[in-house]
């Protein structure tokens, strides 16, 4: 049976159209309810892991972001707006690593500890005195993506952390290519 | 129906895979644990999406992402639309009264009890706190299609200062030419044209030109189905009774609503508006709320407040979904309505089969028939055991209700009991008199109230209405489900039992039309018996035509 190829009857185009429109429909609307499928991640899931301090990064959302390199953008471009410190990522040095690093309004240093060998001091001094101070600590880099560390209450206009030397947060703040946010 | 998603229900589809999961991460996101988005709120963003008519919406949103920015910071919109609970226009009038009072830092906006003004150098815009609520599932679609950062470069990247009517409409327009873009490859309309075309030729091979939605019966389905199910030249999948089922049901309502535009385009001064191939989106999204507006008890069994109370399990819901949501299409077409449950559960479980067969070992399948086939008659006692569940539903409610001496109550009694006569109460609806002797009119209210006392007051003064209370009493009891026992929140219970009831009577209703169809259709007793060994003989040698050997 071939499809009529005479010119449509009246009324019958606008027919096709709410036709194709329905069958649209029907496969756009989803039932809710329907408690046995998974939530996806999206927009809502990076915007609290961006914006609430215990939210943590789950592994669903760590596997959204490795895979979706959208969703990356979009968590990268959320804290570049809802962030107040913004450390650029830089290429690396010739030597690979340093030991402080300049932003605008703070700046950071690492410095061994001198009665804890293998632990290190990040040290994040700010400018002028903030006001909310900043609770959360963001790095991205390439290698790992996204990290979130929460920073402790400032103290004389500086926030102080004491970190294993060899773990993989001190590393990544001591890489020139790993970008930092604090909100 | 089964719980499959949408796209599986239905078969192959116009919208692609990724488009699909856009959708059904926004029908099913939730907050706090309750829904985020009503079951309408969903369904109108499909309609606008697949019309294409979200231009306006996209408009608004961009006026109210700019107010969000001015009332609550930098991250206005964000917090707005994501901070928060569901998005339900109590919870947006909170968020902005809150941010708002005692406030002066935004001159140019203006707050009252429906929505908010703003003012700007070039005019002035108002949005509702109710289409907030939808707006918010627009602004969750956008974020998916084209991406938080590029839409929060629309917004706020373009924006002039001061920022103005015009720059907003610009800002729209470029995100609206974005959402066109991302759609067009997603949202193809070939598949489903074919699928017309080649269902209106059959149509008019059987029934000549001037096919109407009354030329679309049970048979036209069923030879159809035996007829394209097998055809090498459909190209589209048509192999399942369902799905022809349900591409028969969007046809007769699609030829429906051309005969409506027709007529009333025929009864305007200008005379009859030829075609001339341009169809308005508009027209096409009017006809589709009209068609839709069937599906309304459901989305109100399913959205907060009534959503609080199970009123109908899974299991009832699914035997009686296809009668109410098919709407007129299922009274024109009960047997079809039997065959789809029936014999297309049946087809269902085949194809299943047939996928695991493919995956695990045969000793590890279950053949087809030790399922058990259910029969017409099964299925006409489900819809009987749905009824009578129903039945109960409602007497519970009016209990419930009239505890609580909600005028809803009256309601419910007025749909149950019409024929119980009043008469003997009468006595009791005396015009009450105050202390010095003057008459008191009794409100609407009043008067409800005062029945709903006198009816728990009196019942010796009506055998029949004792009789109907108790009934309620038990209803009650009888029924073990979430809502019908008193819980923390009572007050949102209560209010889910009154916006139910216009729900549950709609769709008593649709119910009892159905079964008079079937009976004037002479499908019962023994004449549904009958029809069901006819079916069963035709329906699995069609299925042994499509798969073989598939025990």
């Amino acid at each position: 049976m071939r499809e009529s190829q005479a010119a449509p009857p009246p009324g019958q185009p606008f027919a096709e159209a709410v036709f194709v429109a329905l069958e649209g429909i029907n496969a756009l609307s989803a039932r809710p309810g329907d408690e046995a499928q998974r939530q996806s991640i999206g927009f809502k899931d990076i915007y609290r892991f961006a914006t609430e301090a215990d939210q943590r990064m789950s592994p669903e959302l760590c596997q959204a972001l490795q895979s979706n390199g959208r969703l990356r953008a979009d968590l990268r471009h959320l804290l570049e707006r809802t962030t107040l410190f913004h450390l650029s990522a830089r290429a690396a040095a010739s030597g690979g690593t340093i030991t402080t690093r300049h932003g605008e309004g703070f700046r950071m240093t690492l410095r061994e500890s001198r009665a804890e060998r293998g632990q290190i001091y990040v040290i994040i001094r700010f400018g002028d005195t903030v006001m909310p101070p900043p609770t959360m600590l963001f790095m991205i880099d390439d290698d790992s993506g996204f990290r979130k560390l929460p920073l402790p209450a400032p103290s004389a206009g500086a926030v102080q952390l004491l970190l294993e030397a060899d773990s993989d947060i001190v590393a990544a703040l001591r890489d020139p290519r790993t970008e930092v946010f604090m909100r | 129906m089964d719980a499959a998603s949408p796209r599986e229900r239905f078969g192959p589809t116009e919208c692609s895979d990724e488009l699909g999961a856009i959708f059904d991460a926004i029908a099913q996101a939730t907050v706090d644990d309750a829904p985020k988005f009503t079951p309408d709120i969903s369904r109108r963003l499909a309609r606008d999406i697949i019309c294409r008519t979200y231009a306006g919406a996209i408009y608004e949103l961009c006026h109210l992402t700019h107010i969000a920015d001015q009332v609550f910071g930098t991250q206005g919109f964000e917090d707005l639309f994501w901070g928060h609970g569901p998005a339900r226009a109590a919870e947006f009038r909170e968020q902005f009264e809150t941010a708002m009072s005692g406030s002066g830092r935004c001159q140019n906006l203006a707050i009252d009890k429906n929505g908010i003004r703003i003012g700007y150098p070039d005019g002035e815009f108002t949005t509702t706190f109710g289409r907030m609520a939808y707006l918010s599932a627009v602004i969750e679609f956008l974020v998916s299609a084209i991406g938080y950062a590029e839409l929060d470069d629309a917004l706020r990247g373009e924006n002039t200062q001061p920022v103005t009517m015009a720059s907003l409409s610009h800002a729209a327009s470029a995100i609206t030419r974005e959402v066109y873009g991302f759609l067009k490859p997603h949202l193809a309309s070939v598949h489903a044209q074919r699928k017309f075309r080649f269902l209106m030729s059959f149509l008019k091979i059987r029934n000549g030109d001037g096919v109407g939605p009354e030329d679309l019966d049970d048979e036209a389905v069923l030879d159809f189905w035996i007829f394209a199910s097998t055809s090498a030249e459909t190209n589209v999948d048509f192999r399942t009774f369902k799905t022809v089922f349900v591409s028969f049901i969007d046809m007769r309502d699609a030829l429906a609503a051309a005969r409506d535009r027709a007529a009333m385009k025929a009864a305007m001064p200008l005379g009859p508006d030829r075609e001339n191939g341009e169809i308005d989106p508009a027209e096409v999204e009017t006809a589709l709320v009209h068609i839709e507006a069937r599906r309304a008890p459901f989305d109100q069994l399913r959205t907060p407040p009534a959503s609080a109370v199970k009123f109908l399990n899974k299991r009832e819901t699914a035997a009686i979904e296809m009668i109410v949501e098919g709407g007129e299409a299922a009274l024109a077409m009960p047997l079809s309505v039997m065959r789809s449950q029936v014999f297309g559960a049946i087809q269902a479980r085949i194809t299943q089969s047939l996928r695991n067969r493919a995956v695990s070992p045969p000793s590890a399948q279950t053949p087809v028939a030790n399922h058990g086939i259910p029969s017409y008659r099964d299925y006409a006692q489900r819809i009987d055991d749905t009824k009578s569940h129903l039945e109960q539903v409602l007497l519970a409610s009016f209990h419930i209700l009239a505890s609580e001496r909600h005028s809803q109550a009256i309601t419910v009694f007025l749909g149950l009991a019409p024929e119980i006569d009043l008469r003997p109460l009468a006595p009791l609806f005396r015009d009450d008199q105050s202390e010095d002797g003057n008459v008191i009119t009794l409100t609407g209210a009043a008067v409800g109230d005062c029945f709903l006392a006198n009816l728990a007051a009196h019942p010796d003064r009506h055998p029949t209405l004792a009789a109907f209370l108790a009934d309620a009493k038990t209803a009650v009891q009888r029924i073990a489900r979430k809502g019908f026992r008193q819980s923390a929140d009572n007050r949102n219970r209560i209010e889910g039992f009154a916006v139910a009831i216009d729900a549950l009577f709609a769709i008593r209703k649709q119910i009892d039309r159905f079964c008079d169809r079937l009976k004037w259709a002479g499908i019962e007793g023994e004449g549904r018996d009958r029809q069901h060994r006819k079916d069963h003989k035709l329906f699995f040698a069609q299925f042994r035509i499509l798969y073989g050997d598939f025990q």
